[in-house]
């Protein structure tokens, strides 16, 4: 039996950062320690990309004598404008030096093209924990996580980089568009909340004036082309709750936005709910004014049983908002004319419908 | 292995949306399935999604499979457990291939020939003229270093080796690939023994090299061909983190790891044999499509790795367009709702379509996508087997019939076959190690016979006869039926029965090439739809004017019993009932 999908809608959580370093190197924190955003975790050295010097071309020589020229042998350092490769004045030539770009390690000669490659110095960064919360787990040498307390709401496609924003939710109700008017300096590196986009102009407009991401219910299908999942880009940052053609954002993501309006919001764009290996998208609102220690235990998934609360994901009753009253044993035929386990769902206000059971996501 | 002994196999089918788990245990001294459970698959983590699905057949059956997290092996005593696995993938993302040869044309057509036979895409690819000079050679490492790719292909060809080998390789190794998690980055290895050899002692010490044969009698044969195989066996590999994603499920315990493209085509080669004709396997994925053809020399599986009725419908879209699609909807739909419910299909592919109008748009998704897929294949078929998640949840034999007919167009006389429960890709994974058992359960148990579908060859002004068809069953029954250009009909008869066919021109019509003769007589076995004579012509237009195409639309689907929309809702056909 394929169970509906459980996604996550909660004002207030344990949520878990995992915070793995770019590459390998040294964490500087323990299991039980307290962090804030700013705190560093761990410091790595960072790879940069070679400069490859064209050391023949630079002393007018053929490559394959480079070797009598070359000042500097693989595995020395060199300094930025220190001498790698010198030929000495002659009767015939002038003398002439090759410096290196850079400070670095030689790392190899290619006798063919007449190039040094020259690896950068590598400089230790520090890592930040991003996060206001205690450390649970340390990965040696790869990965720090830290329990947070933070509202979450996860979102069917997110589209750009991970950002971080003050969130400005546009409109009071959940299907309020957002127009390019509700675009101004006041937005500058804000990620904005609305129902959807009036039209293409507000993702340009968006972008111009330094709107960092935006959380939409849903947007046109129209000029699909864009979207990445047919492997276009864009930016800002785009997390969408609900899907295309819909407009709205589910009101119980709605009302965890408005309350969190004005804090900061980080926004983790994942991939489609059910693509293999890939994560789901997510909006995380980190309460930093509760103390590290004082979070609660982790919710459990919600379970798929008669009174969980759930949203239709598919037509005719795309949206809806329900509980579950009722879940049948046997599958039925659909209007479309295919069987399937179904579940009676209830409205608050007691309207209830049939829909088939893959077409929920549980939210509670 | 082949050669183990089981008498109950457990095999699991693990895709991008969906996995399954097939039971198949000894009834009678013969293999037959007894169960199949199913499961979303879980991101990243396919163990889970695979244990659900075989968790799903203890409540089924109320056999238990499972000890906590693991499979229990072998069966016991009472009957708990099994005495095999077996695992076809397709869950993973595509393979990011680079190509590399000595010449530009070898390195990328071979590669795109080994890559085609495999869920794989080349995303690189050089030879020599790419990397000699500084400004193409420093343009090709970026390419190369961005690419984010998996595998390496060295195609060296009846190379022996030499001066021009050692460049390539030592551009290899200049690159500094790493593999995930720091292991070796994969060199997959194709050539001469000479050439192997060389490489081997060149990049042998920093590269994890995998070496076959020529690529050559590998692309033009088989994906059981050396360097196909290899690369499938590679991104089973790969996908899985070398068996770490299913470690918790049964360990190392695998009597046979396949990918799926590699287990249809083995289904394929095998009902090539069986039936003495050329098969056709449509597998519509959630994520890829792939069509394995065979006959009786051997097979070729082709596939479309970001194709499908899932995740892969982006693909779909860009390949073929909106209108491509919009053109197979019996109901006039506006472009924003039909890609709406498209793209919202490739966010949530396990939902299903509540109303008939989203299945439809469903449906012409899957047409579009079988029929540009099969655009550049195009096999003389004499039976085509429709598999995969989207085509055996469709509600009746007639909509999949016909969505077969649309796609592919098949000429003469084809039997058209569903894979019911979905079992195909299991299946071919069985066969890897229990050939008889996949044998036995493939006939008796998963494939439907829909029937046999005849084309009319040309074409004609609708309405006009086309051709008069006479039907006489084994047993003494008889139809005759005549047929006009533009429409499908379907003869009933029953599943198992034989008949011959005979087709002749109808006066004053030509079918084909001037043809006023018989054009078919043959026999012909039924189907649980029957005979189905196809007289829309070949190649099968649809009118630019959508009233009237939504017309021709609705009257196919309607004369191939096809449920919802307001079509009649017709009995199945009865079995032809011999005069007496």
């Amino acid at each position: 039996m394929i169970k509906p999908l459980a996604i996550r809608i909660d004002p207030s959580t344990v949520y878990r950062v995992e915070r793995h370093l770019p590459t390998e190197g040294d964490i500087i924190v323990s299991v039980g320690d307290a962090v804030q955003a700013a705190t560093p975790i761990a410091r790595v050295l960072l790879p940069a990309p070679p400069a490859n010097v064209p050391v023949a071309a630079t002393l007018d020589v053929r490559p394959r004598d480079l070797v009598v020229y070359l000042v500097r042998q693989v595995g020395e350092q060199v300094k930025a404008n220190g001498v790698i490769g010198r030929r000495r004045a002659s009767v015939w030539q002038s003398k002439r030096e090759c410096v290196s770009p850079i400070d670095g390690t030689v790392e190899s000669v290619d006798y063919e093209l007449g190039h040094v490659t020259i690896r950068r110095s590598q400089k230790p960064t520090a890592i930040w924990a991003e996060a206001v919360g205690r450390v649970t787990e340390v990965i040696p040498r790869r990965a720090v996580v830290i329990q947070t307390s933070a509202a979450v709401i996860q979102g069917s496609l997110g589209l750009g980089e991970e950002v971080f924003g003050l969130l400005k939710v546009i409109g009071d109700r959940p299907d309020d568009l957002i127009s390019v008017d509700d675009l101004d300096r006041s937005c500058l590196g804000c990620i904005l909340a609305g129902g959807g986009i009036e039209n293409d102009e507000v993702l340009v407009t968006a972008e111009v004036v330094g709107v960092k991401g935006l959380i939409l219910g849903g947007v046109r299908a129209v000029g699909h082309e864009r979207w990445p999942v047919l492997g276009g880009s864009i930016s800002p940052t785009i997390v969408l709750t609900g899907g295309f053609g819909e407009a709205g954002i589910f009101p119980p993501a709605f009302e965890v936005l408005l309350r969190n309006q004005g804090k900061q919001v980080w926004l983790r764009p994942g991939g489609p709910n059910q693509e293999a290996g890939r994560v789901r998208a997510e909006v995380v609102v980190m309460h930093s004014d509760e103390p590290p220690g004082n979070v609660h235990p982790s919710a459990e998934a919600p379970a798929l049983a008669v009174g969980a609360r759930a949203r239709v994901a598919r037509p005719p009753h795309l949206g809806l908002d329900c509980r579950i009253a009722a879940l049948p044993r046997l599958p039925r035929e659909l209007e479309s004319g295919l069987r399937a386990l179904v579940a009676e769902v209830e409205t608050d206000d007691g309207r209830r419908v049939t829909v088939p059971l893959v077409n929920l996501e549980l939210t509670g | 292995m082949v050669g183990e002994r089981a008498e109950s196999i457990l095999a699991f089918d693990c895709g991008s949306a969906l996995s399954k788990a097939v039971l198949i245990d000894k009834v009678a001294g013969e293999f037959r399935f007894i169960a199949v459970g199913e499961a979303a698959t879980t991101p990243g983590k396919a163990a889970e999604g695979l244990a659900e699905a075989a968790s799903d057949i203890e409540a089924k059956t109320g056999r238990h499979l499972l000890h906590g997290d693991a499979l229990m092996l072998p069966e016991g005593l009472d009957g708990s457990g099994v005495d095999a696995t077996v695992l076809a993938w397709s869950a993973g993302q595509p393979l990011r291939l680079v190509a590399a040869g000595v010449a530009s044309s070898q390195s990328t057509e071979d590669a795109a020939a080994v890559a085609a036979g495999a869920a794989a895409e080349v995303v690189a690819s050089f030879c020599l003229q790419d990397i000699r000079g500084k400004d193409r050679r420093e343009e090709k490492v970026k390419q190369i270093r961005e690419s984010q790719a998996d595998v390496l292909l060295l195609v060296t060809g009846a190379d022996r080796g030499g001066a021009l080998l050692a460049e390539i390789c030592d551009f290899i190794a200049r690159l500094g690939l790493v593999g995930k998690n720091g292991t070796k980055f994969p060199l997959l290895l194709v050539g001469s023994r000479p050439a192997c050899i060389e490489v081997a002692n060149i990049l042998g010490a920093v590269l994890d090299l995998y070496m076959v044969g020529s690529v050559r009698s590998a692309a033009v044969s088989s994906t059981a061909g050396p360097a196909i195989c290899r690369l499938n066996d590679l991104y089973v590999d790969l996908s899985t983190d070398g068996g770490k994603h299913l470690g918790a499920l049964l360990g190392d315990k695998w009597s046979a790891k396949v990918a799926a493209p590699r287990a249809v085509d083995v289904v394929a080669q095998f009902m090539a044999r069986r039936i003495g004709a050329s098969v056709l396997v449509v597998d519509v994925g959630a994520s890829a499509t792939t069509l394995a053809a065979a006959s009786g020399g051997g097979g070729n599986a082709r596939v479309w790795p970001r194709y499908g009725m899932g995740t892969g419908i982006g693909g779909v879209l860009a390949g073929t367009g909106i209108a491509s699609i919009a053109k197979w909807l019996p109901f006039a739909c506006d472009e924003e709702r039909a890609l709406a419910v498209g793209l919202n299909k490739s966010l949530r592919p396990l939902t299903v379509p509540q109303l008939a109008e989203e299945l439809s748009i469903e449906e012409a998704f899957a047409r579009a996508a079988i029929e540009n897929a099969y655009r550049s294949v195009e096999i003389e078929t004499g039976a085509i087997v429709a598999t995969g998640g989207f085509l055996t949840h469709l509600p009746d034999w007639g909509r999949i019939a016909l969505l077969l007919l649309d796609a592919l167009q098949p000429g003469g006389v084809t039997t058209l076959f569903s894979d019911e429960l979905g079992l195909l890709p299991s299946l071919g994974a069985v066969a890897h190690a229990f050939p008889q058992a996949a044998g036995e359960v493939l006939f008796k148990d998963a494939l439907v016979t829909l029937g046999a579908a005849v084309a009319l060859p040309g074409s004609g002004r609708d309405g006009k006869p086309a051709a008069r068809v006479r039907i006489e069953s084994a047993e003494g029954g008889e139809a005759k039926v005549e047929v006009c250009w533009g429409e499908i009909r379907v003869i009933p008869l029953a599943e198992g029965h034989k008949a011959r066919l005979t087709v002749q021109p109808a006066q004053d019509s030509r079918l084909g090439e001037n043809r006023k003769r018989r054009i078919v007589d043959t026999e012909v076995s039924g189907g649980v739809l029957g005979v189905i004579v196809d007289a829309r012509g070949r190649p099968l237009t649809l009118s630019s004017d959508p009233g009237k195409r939504i017309e021709k639309l609705s009257a196919w689907r309607s004369a191939m019993q096809c449920k919802s929309l307001g079509f009649r809702e017709a009995p199945l056909p009865s079995t032809l009932i011999p005069q007496s």
